[in-house]
């Protein structure tokens, strides 16, 4: 009992002392492993790029940073209306379940320039693209969610008079709840890096956008930048849904404690 | 077909016979089941594990239809199943106004229906207690408000207290005589403890094992006045029991 606050302080500054040691590393090889500047920057001269080029990179993390959110809130709407749906209607399951599964077959990096040809270089296009590649784990989640409400609490609203839609807001949407909010959680890591693909696949901004002009044009430093903003903003985005995970459906840990 | 309702019969079960298929095989859960629930009577069905009781609750409770035979359901029926089936993401208070909910009651008004019924039995200071934070007992008092706030004359309990250490349940079943004593209900219990069943009940079902039919009845002679642990350690007590464990074996 007594050693656990300091095994926790331990957990927590332990994956900060990696990522400085792989910094100082990563720093070392930029220096003196005698590759040109043009090829490979370090962390100094990421930072450096970070304060000359500012207005350029929050610039482009807005238009990522909106492409991805809305597409992700887009995959939530869609996705729980289908996992709502798949649940209320077998017909409607047998028909709907295996494009879905098929649309998650079709890789969304050979989809997106066809989309981009399809629809345009707007943002439609690239929150079109981001919902699609997140909604699969948010059905997933909010279907098997459904079905895992407890079947005697369904059978007690039942004989109580509750018809199938009460039924459905008092017992299984909130018992969907954990499953559902983990599928979103799932999805929020990919929102970024969909964004991403899209503006690869044809825009006029946007990180994607800056890494793929930046790349061949050799502005090392500036692409890395926009990595580490991405990666930065993945993470955010990942934390935040853990965290709105925690605040509503604060049962499951207790579940999990009692076990 | 016109049924009097002379008897006042809360519930009659006649002739009452229940097969279902589990894995492939046929069970038959009942088999010429005879029994009637008088109005505001309480009757406990006793027996064994698997003698088709739970089915029983479920028949009264409009859950499943009986294979022959008929129930006749007079008066509405609110079942409490075996686990408290609280829910965890409601408070003690909400759970307990669920009842209501589940028939169509707005919220806030479910809500203020609930809430005098906490401070009438015990519960005060419970109310928005979370269900992980509340012992065995306190559960399932919960459920046993929720049932009752259902509003239904009939109670359909089984096994209500069945997860519970032999203290606690002792305390339970005190407290649940003295709900039913201020709100006075039909009660139809399952059981399979004899001691429950003649600590809470006037009449006592004892049911064969499985394919379930009614055994043997006995009227427990409750002294009026007595209180619970005066009834469970006097000698009555003890004789009826005595012919409860031979109508059993």
């Amino acid at each position: 009992m007594n050693d656990e606050p300091r095994s926790r302080t331990l957990r927590m500054l332990s994956p900060i002392f990696a990522f400085v040691v792989l910094i100082i590393c990563w720093e070392l090889f930029a220096r003196y492993a005698g590759l040109d500047n043009l090829l490979v920057s370090g962390p100094l001269d990421v930072v450096e790029a970070f304060g000359d080029e500012s207005d350029l990179l929050v610039e482009a993390t807005w238009i990522t940073a909106q492409e991805a959110v809305i597409g992700l809130f887009m995959a939530c709407v869609v996705g729980i209306s289908i996992g709502v749906i798949l649940h209320l209607s077998p017909l409607l399951r047998d028909a709907t379940l295996p494009v879905v599964v098929a649309s998650q077959a079709v890789p969304t990096v050979v989809l997106a320039p066809l989309l981009v040809i399809a629809f345009g270089f707007g943002i439609t296009t690239k929150i079109f693209i981001v919902a699609l590649a997140c909604f699969f784990p948010i059905v997933i989640g909010t279907f098997d969610g459904l079905r895992s409400a407890d079947p005697q609490l369904l059978n007690l609203l039942r004989s109580l008079g509750a018809g199938r839609m009460r039924v459905l807001r008092l017992a299984e949407l909130p018992a969907a709840l954990p499953r559902m909010l983990s599928g979103i959680r799932i999805a929020a890591t990919w929102a970024f890096i969909a964004a991403v693909f899209a503006e690869y696949a044809g825009s006029q901004g946007g990180l994607g956008y800056l890494i793929a002009r930046g790349t061949p044009s050799f502005e090392t430093s500036r692409v890395y930048a926009a990595i580490l903003i991405l990666t930065a903003a993945s993470l955010t985005l990942y934390g935040l849904m853990a965290l709105l995970e925690r605040k509503l459906v604060p049962w499951e840990r207790h579940a999990a404690n009692q076990r | 077909m016109y049924t009097s309702k002379q008897s006042l019969a809360a519930a009659k079960f006649a002739d009452l016979s229940l097969t279902y298929t589990s894995r492939g095989t046929p069970v038959v859960a009942l088999s010429g089941f005879d029994l009637t629930v008088g109005a505001g009577e309480r009757v406990a069905v006793v027996g064994p594990s698997g003698c088709g009781k739970s089915s029983l609750l479920a028949i009264a409770a409009g859950l499943i239809e009986p294979t022959s035979g008929t129930a006749e359901i007079e008066e509405a029926v609110a079942l409490m199943p075996q686990r408290d089936l609280l829910v965890p993401w409601r408070s003690a208070l909400r759970n307990a106004a669920l009842a209501l909910e589940a028939q169509g009651t707005p919220r806030a008004e479910a809500i203020a229906a609930a809430e005098p019924l906490f401070e009438r039995f015990g519960l005060a200071g419970f109310e928005n207690s979370r269900t992980w934070e509340l012992s065995g007992g306190m559960r399932q008092r919960v459920a046993f408000l929720r049932t009752m706030l259902a509003g239904r004359p009939l109670l359909a309990l089984d096994e209500p207290f069945g997860a519970l250490d032999s203290i606690t349940r002792g305390q339970m079943q005190e407290w649940l005589l003295g709900a039913l004593a201020a709100e006075p209900r039909t009660l139809l219990l399952v059981t399979h403890d004899i001691d429950e069943a003649l600590a809470l009940c006037s009449r006592v079902v004892i049911v064969t094992p499985r394919p379930g039919s009614v055994a043997a009845e006995l009227s427990v002679e409750r002294p009026e006045g007595s209180t619970r642990s005066e009834w469970i350690t006097s000698p009555e007590f003890a004789a009826a029991k005595a012919s409860a464990l031979e109508a059993l074996s």
